[in-house]
């Protein structure tokens, strides 16, 4: 049996017999065997003695037991870590921060509380995936979507409360922004609901957000300061048409209006679906995998120092390709998005040498067989395609065993796309990882890009180590040009958190004094984004 | 009570640590999407030697399996698939199981479907195997996902006598 660090073995024994008696003796696990399914599969301490992993597991299916165990947590000084489905993979899945802490699996809490079609909102458990919520709409033939990210069997909890984003509407993207209303079990296991939950007979707590009062909720996401075991969020009620455009622009320098005039589109509401940039001289072959460059491409981007514009607006003038794709999306009445994008296409227009290509209309809801064909998280469908990043396939013959992000946000402008790109191929000339001769950002909101890139995870420990090596260069070098990440796995949680460092990491001292005052004893998911508890803070902020 | 203090115990049964990996760094642009696959690690020889094995010691054991499942525990069986097995694993695209197997099999065992539940060589060994402990970028699933009951009746489904 494992037990956690500073705990005595008696008070573990007597713990996990109360847990036990909360949820019975099926859902509390302490075998090796059982406790290895808790392992990060893609953990870049995968097999190392830093490998951050659990000493138990207790699996409530409801909140009064949620509230029983944080009761005993207390008595006891366990470390408790609560995860939703565990499957944030790339970011932590679902192993503790702090070794030795008990898994407070919340995958049983898997119920949907309430669906409103009128007013588009839902109510769930931690345990309740994007899967089963669409699954749950279908069936009852409502008219909504779910604002889904990439991987479908995440929790829409522990997605919103990670920061997650989506694919569809603008207001909706921000997983955490389109939630409205929480329930929190706190460390000593008093239940609190916040916006209008705390006004008893309300029937409103899936309308306005605030209720009265200091709006509380954003310290429950990526933090320890309680276990969330009820959100509210907003839904999209089903659009009446989607249309999708692209727009081709020449030169590489035609990045900077791209992006203002992207800007001026979305943030004055023309646009309202996910834009996606392109480029098929930039980003073909290399880094995105599929076919390699063909040899004059291959040698243009390989310049040591990387391709001079010039040289890539020489290029693609001869081979009549635009430089850069940026693809935009519509959802709204048919004859409202014809319209939008006749707007778009007079807008980008004044760059010169613009092309456009529009998309098809789609009526909606898509019939089964367009269902098949769609990149379906842009219509609220799980899907779990992202998992063919690393996966074999016949492009990859030597699969890998998962991936870590680095996703720095840098500012939303074309200058900060080309100084992202000059940096990070300095850096992984630095640090002999091929990131390629450009970033391209992704959109999922509205003011400030984000870069996503993927790190392989591996069975090699001297692989895994130079990866950790890389990822911990590539925060230090973001922090340096004033990029910070928006999440990242536990293993780089202190240093991201450690760039946030404004005024003596005042931040990161207010974190402090909120967990102290909530938590005292340090039960809940010690280090979660950098936040310590009182009695492990000397050695780890060190 | 025997206890040890927790140190860490990376617990591998599978030991895959002196694979030959060559590292890789890719970025996901949405709309590059569906191109983003990248060679970046050899799979486990161990690993596969591993599963080879288990699928020998599994095939005495498969005729028991297919001795006359119980109508509820196939119907168990074939909801456990569908909620956990199809979204990767069913025929058709988007699909990164059926793409990874169809891949694996390509030109070495053409007779193998990619899709899971059109196999009909699974033992139940290796459908265990495979559920608790994963392979390539499939991570293991837990009891609380797939509990001893639904992984038995996974078996069942996956292993019951076709026509």
């Amino acid at each position: 049996m494992r037990i956690p660090p500073g705990v005595r073995e008696r008070d573990f024994a007597a713990a996990l017999r109360e847990f036990e008696a909360v949820v019975g003796k099926e859902w509390v696990f302490t075998s090796d065997e059982d406790l290895d399914l808790y392992r990060d599969a893609y953990s870049p301490l995968f097999g190392e003695p830093e490998e951050r992993i659990a000493s138990g597991a207790v699996a409530p299916d409801r909140v009064e037991q949620v509230q029983a165990i944080a009761r005993v947590a207390n008595k006891y000084k366990i470390p408790i870590y609560p995860i939703s489905t565990g499957r944030n993979l790339g970011y932590g899945g679902s192993a503790p921060n702090y070794s030795g802490s008990v898994v407070l699996d919340l995958k049983r809490m898997n119920r949907i509380l309430d669906v409103s079609e009128r007013n588009a909102s839902c109510l769930v458990e931690p345990g309740v995936s994007y899967f089963d919520l669409c699954r749950h709409i279908e069936e009852k033939g409502l008219k909504v979507w779910v604002d889904v990210p990439d991987p479908g069997w995440g929790s829409l909890i522990g997605n919103a409360l990670d920061h997650g984003g989506g694919y569809t509407m603008a207001l909706y993207r921000n997983h955490f922004d389109a939630h409205c209303g929480m329930e929190v079990v706190l460390a000593n296991g008093d239940l609190v609901r916040t916006g209008m939950g705390a006004l008893p007979g309300a029937e409103t707590w899936q309308q306005f957000k605030y209720g009265v009062g200091p709006s509380i909720d954003g310290i429950f996401s990526q933090s320890n300061f309680g276990i969330v075991t009820k959100m509210g969020f907003w839904l999209l009620p089903e659009p009446d048409a989607y249309l999708s455009g692209t727009v081709n622009v020449p030169r590489y320098g035609d990045i900077v209006p791209l992006v203002d005039i992207l800007t001026y589109i979305e943030n004055a509401g023309v646009s309202n679906g996910m834009p996606m940039l392109g480029s098929q001289v930039l980003a073909g072959g290399g880094i995105l995998g599929g076919p390699p460059p063909e040899p004059e491409l291959a040698a243009l981007l390989a310049t040591p120092g990387g391709p001079r514009p010039e040289d890539i607006d020489a290029y693609g003038q001869r081979k009549s390709i635009p430089c850069w794709n940026l693809s935009l999306r519509f959802y709204g009445p048919a004859k409202a998005i014809e319209a939008q994008w006749e707007h778009t296409r007079e807008k980008f227009s004044s760059i010169p040498g613009a092309t456009f290509q529009p998309g098809p209309l789609i009526k909606l809801p898509l019939t089964p067989e367009q269902r098949e064909r769609v990149h379906k998280p842009e219509f609220g469908i799980p899907s779990l395609e992202m998992f063919s990043i690393g996966a074999r396939s016949e492009l990859n013959p030597t699969p890998t065993n998962g991936h870590m992000w680095f996703s720095p946000i840098i500012p939303r402008t074309g200058e900060a796309v080309s100084e992202a790109s000059r940096v990070f191929r300095q850096a992984s000339q630095e640090l002999g990882i091929p990131i390629g001769a450009t970033v391209i950002p992704t959109m999922y909101w509205l003011r400030a890009f984000v870069l996503i890139v993927a790190l392989p995870i591996t069975r090699n420990i001297e692989t895994n180590k130079k990866n950790r090596a890389a990822m911990s260069r590539l925060i230090q070098i973001s922090a340096e040009h004033g990029w910070g990440e928006y999440r990242t796995p536990p293993a780089f949680q202190d240093a991201v958190m450690g760039a946030y460092s404004f005024n003596n990491n005042a931040l990161l001292r207010l974190h402090e004094t909120i967990k102290d005052a909530l938590d005292p004893n340090g039960i809940i998911s010690a280090g979660r984004y950098g936040i310590w508890p009182k009695h492990l803070r000397g050695a780890r902020r060190s | 009570m025997r206890c040890r203090q927790l140190v860490s115990k990376p617990g591998a049964e599978v030991d895959l640590r002196h694979v030959r990996s060559k590292p890789c760094l890719y970025s996901v642009s949405p709309g590059l999407r569906s191109d983003v696959t990248r060679a970046t690690l050899g799979v486990s020889k161990r690993l596969l030697a591993g599963l080879s094995l288990a699928f020998v010691l599994a095939s005495g054991a498969r005729s028991s399996a297919q001795s006359q499942p119980d109508e509820a525990t196939l119907k168990q069986g074939a909801a456990v698939y569908q909620y956990w097995c199809a979204t990767c694993h069913a025929a058709g695209r988007g699909m990164p199981g059926t793409a990874a197997l169809a891949a694996k099999y390509k030109g070495r065992q053409p007779g193998v479907p990619a899709a899971l539940d059109a196999r009909t060589d699974l033992t139940p060994q290796s459908i265990r195997l495979f559920v608790r402990k994963g392979v390539s970028v499939m991570a293991p699933f837990r009891k609380t996902e797939i509990s001893d009951g639904d992984l038995n009746a996974l078996v069942v489904h996956l292993t019951r006598p076709r026509p």
